[in-house]
């Protein structure tokens, strides 16, 4: 018997209103996720990824138009916002891309990893003070009891992002979404907080929702992934699978253009145009623009997410469905 | 605030985090570099001190008529500055006038300041229909010229120093409105606003520990950059006589007794004169000090 996917997302729909018209940023997206695990996100910018991320935690500038998000067996597009702000932080939290700029800079560190504990967990003052240099102690950041009294502004960009996931994992949340969390930083920064990522998941068991756009992060650290192309799961399933045998067009594309996808000697093969302009997508599949196998009928019939077979699903008309399977 | 005149990445120029910066380079060390921000200083400080300290100088009394000495000459014996047409001493009415343009252009940048504040961080931070229905009003109140406007509010309250005080504040509300609620924007833009909703924190609460305190900076430059247009509006009301009203009287009221003189004892004219250009331009110089020190990007701001 599987376990109950931790959160479920059902043709979650959501649109920005811009000059150019309705933009569908997040077009109808079905994703699991279970207890413990790491789920990737990978797509180019603009693919969608963290408006989906800002969906789930209901904190996008846009409109939810469609759809379902179910943490726990609950939709939380159905909550009071004072019952969304009780579950934001404390069950699902959420880590972000710059931490130059995602810590408040007049506010110390331990306060602000405090701040969250208090009204969360009720701490007081002085037990916030104390629970927030354990956190800092946890995320290996050196000389935590100290450094609670620093400002954001006395540490480095990785001790930041340190603080920026201490301060995600403070109420030990079910879900921790990450949006981009290595991007701003450098590379050897980059794989200490992905193992620090890792580390953390597997002492807390906290399920981890990993937005990115780099396939080597994904092939490290997540047990699924997902791909999203304008708005759109374009494939998913364990991660090793996709990796070793990618089925959808852009996937294929997007793993030969990356060191890690091609075979030794290979060379890297970006793939052809553009994303769509967001609003400009038309019938038919929106990758069939770019797509080395499109065929006739794939510039005017938009193809379904179909199931593959292992728990993997697709969208490309090129790929036959199998008998439906319960996922892992 | 940030700074944008160093050529690092671009996150940190936006991340109004002061990390890696040289002591040379914090805002309080560039502000005091700055001499004519200095200089303003220096003149606000010895016009506030005199101000507070008028009862126990050794002054004569402000109002103390002597007719037989009217319109004495500065360097007088008894009257460094001279006399006024009622041989009152220009020393001491200067600065126990102080007392009175000061306080009310303090008072009534308080006032502009607190409903400027709250109407621009609702505005910003709400945005929408609030924002709407707030700027419009503030457009409206914008529509009016200043001064003139002021003139009439003074005029339905009737004169005094109290009323061209709340007509001065209100004339001014438009300004730190529309500024604060641009400072709000720009400050919502950080990730750590993002950051603190998916830590779950409420709306109030981001207000007053994310986005108040991150204004500081910019609403002190608004601040110092507005009470020189303060004192100038007080004395402005004075001067045509819907400001302080006899006995007491500001720099503007001095200003036009002394008009009537001008060729006669054109000192009873020029010593007030020179109080209140010295005054403004002393504020005008700190508060561009200030934002040159503080926010850069705001250089090219102010009305």
């Amino acid at each position: 018997m599987p376990p109950e996917p931790i959160l479920r997302v059902r043709g979650l729909k959501t649109q920005f209103q811009s000059a150019a018209g309705v933009v569908r940023a997040v077009d109808g997206v079905d994703l699991d996720i279970y207890p413990g695990e790491i789920v990737g996100i990978v797509g180019e910018s603009g693919s969608g990824k963290s408006a989906l991320a800002y969906s789930i935690l209901r904190l996008t500038s846009g409109r939810i138009v469609a759809g379902e998000v179910q943490f726990r067996g609950q939709n939380v597009l159905e909550l009071r916002e004072a019952e969304m702000e009780k579950l934001r932080g404390d069950r699902i939290a959420m880590i972000f891309q710059d931490p130059m700029t995602s810590l408040n800079p007049l506010m110390r560190i331990g306060t602000q990893i405090g701040e969250a504990l208090r009204y969360h967990l009720r701490l007081g003052r002085r037990a916030a003070a104390a629970k927030a240099a354990a956190l800092l102690q946890a995320v290996h950041l050196p000389d935590a009891e100290r450094r609670v009294h620093d400002y954001p502004h006395q540490l480095s960009g990785g001790q930041r992002q340190r603080v920026v996931i201490a301060m995600g994992m403070s109420c030990t949340p079910d879900l921790l979404i990450a949006d981009e969390p290595t991007t701003a930083l450098d590379v050897t920064i980059q794989s200490q907080i992905l193992n620090l990522i890792s580390e953390t998941r597997q002492r807390t068991s906290t399920a981890v929702l990993l937005i990115t756009h780099d396939l080597g992060v994904v092939a490290q650290l997540c047990d699924r992934v997902a791909v999203m192309y304008a708005g759109q799961v374009v494939e998913q399933g364990r991660t090793a699978d996709v990796f070793a045998d990618p089925q959808h067009p852009y996937t294929i594309g997007l793993l030969r253009s990356t060191p890690h996808g091609r075979r030794r000697g290979e060379p890297l093969r970006p793939i052809p145009g553009q994303p769509p302009r967001p609003g400009e997508i038309a019938a038919g599949c929106p990758f069939a623009p770019r797509c080395h196998l499109a065929e006739a009928r794939c510039q005017h019939q938009a193809p379904d997410l179909i199931h593959i077979g292992g728990g993997r699903q697709a969208r490309c008309l090129l790929r036959t469905e199998v008998a439906y399977e319960p996922a892992p | 605030m940030s700074e944008i005149s160093s050529p690092t990445s671009a996150a940190n120029q936006v991340a109004g985090a002061y990390a890696g910066r040289r002591a040379a380079d914090m805002p309080l060390a560039r502000l005091v570099r700055n001499r004519m921000a200095m200089l303003g200083l220096a003149v606000i400080v010895v016009v506030t001190m005199l101000a507070l300290l008028a009862p126990v100088l050794p002054l004569a009394d402000p109002n103390a008529i002597n007719t037989s000495a009217r319109l004495k000459p500065p360097g007088s014996p008894d009257a460094v500055l001279g006399t006024d047409q009622l041989g009152r001493d220009i020393l001491s009415r200067l600065i126990w006038g102080a007392r009175v343009s000061l306080l009310v252009a303090v008072l009534a940048a308080g006032i502009a300041l607190s409903i400027g504040t709250l109407i621009g961080v609702l505005a910003g931070y709400f945005g929408g229909l609030i924002d709407n229905v707030f700027m419009r009003l503030i457009d409206v109140l914008l529509a009016f010229p200043y001064v003139l406007l002021a003139i009439a509010l003074v005029s339905a309250l009737g004169p005094g120093l109290i009323n061209a005080m709340i007509a001065i504040a209100i004339v001014n509300i438009s300004f730190y409105a529309r500024n604060v609620r641009s400072a709000v924007l720009s400050v919502m833009s950080m990730e750590y606003i993002d950051a603190a909703r998916a830590a779950g924190a409420s709306h109030l609460r981001i207000i007053a520990l994310d986005i108040l305190p991150n204004m500081i900076a910019p609403i002190m430059v608004l601040v110092s950059l507005n009470i020189g247009w303060m004192v100038t509006e007080t004395a402005g009301l004075s001067f045509v006589g819907l400001g302080a009203q006899p006995p007491t009287s500001d720099w503007g009221s001095m200003l036009a007794d002394g008009r009537r003189f001008i060729l006669v004892a054109p000192h009873a004219i020029m010593m007030p004169g020179i109080a209140i250009v010295l005054l403004v331009f002393a504020f005008n110089s700190l508060g561009d000090g200030l934002r040159d020190a503080l926010d850069p990007r705001l250089r090219e701001g102010g009305r």
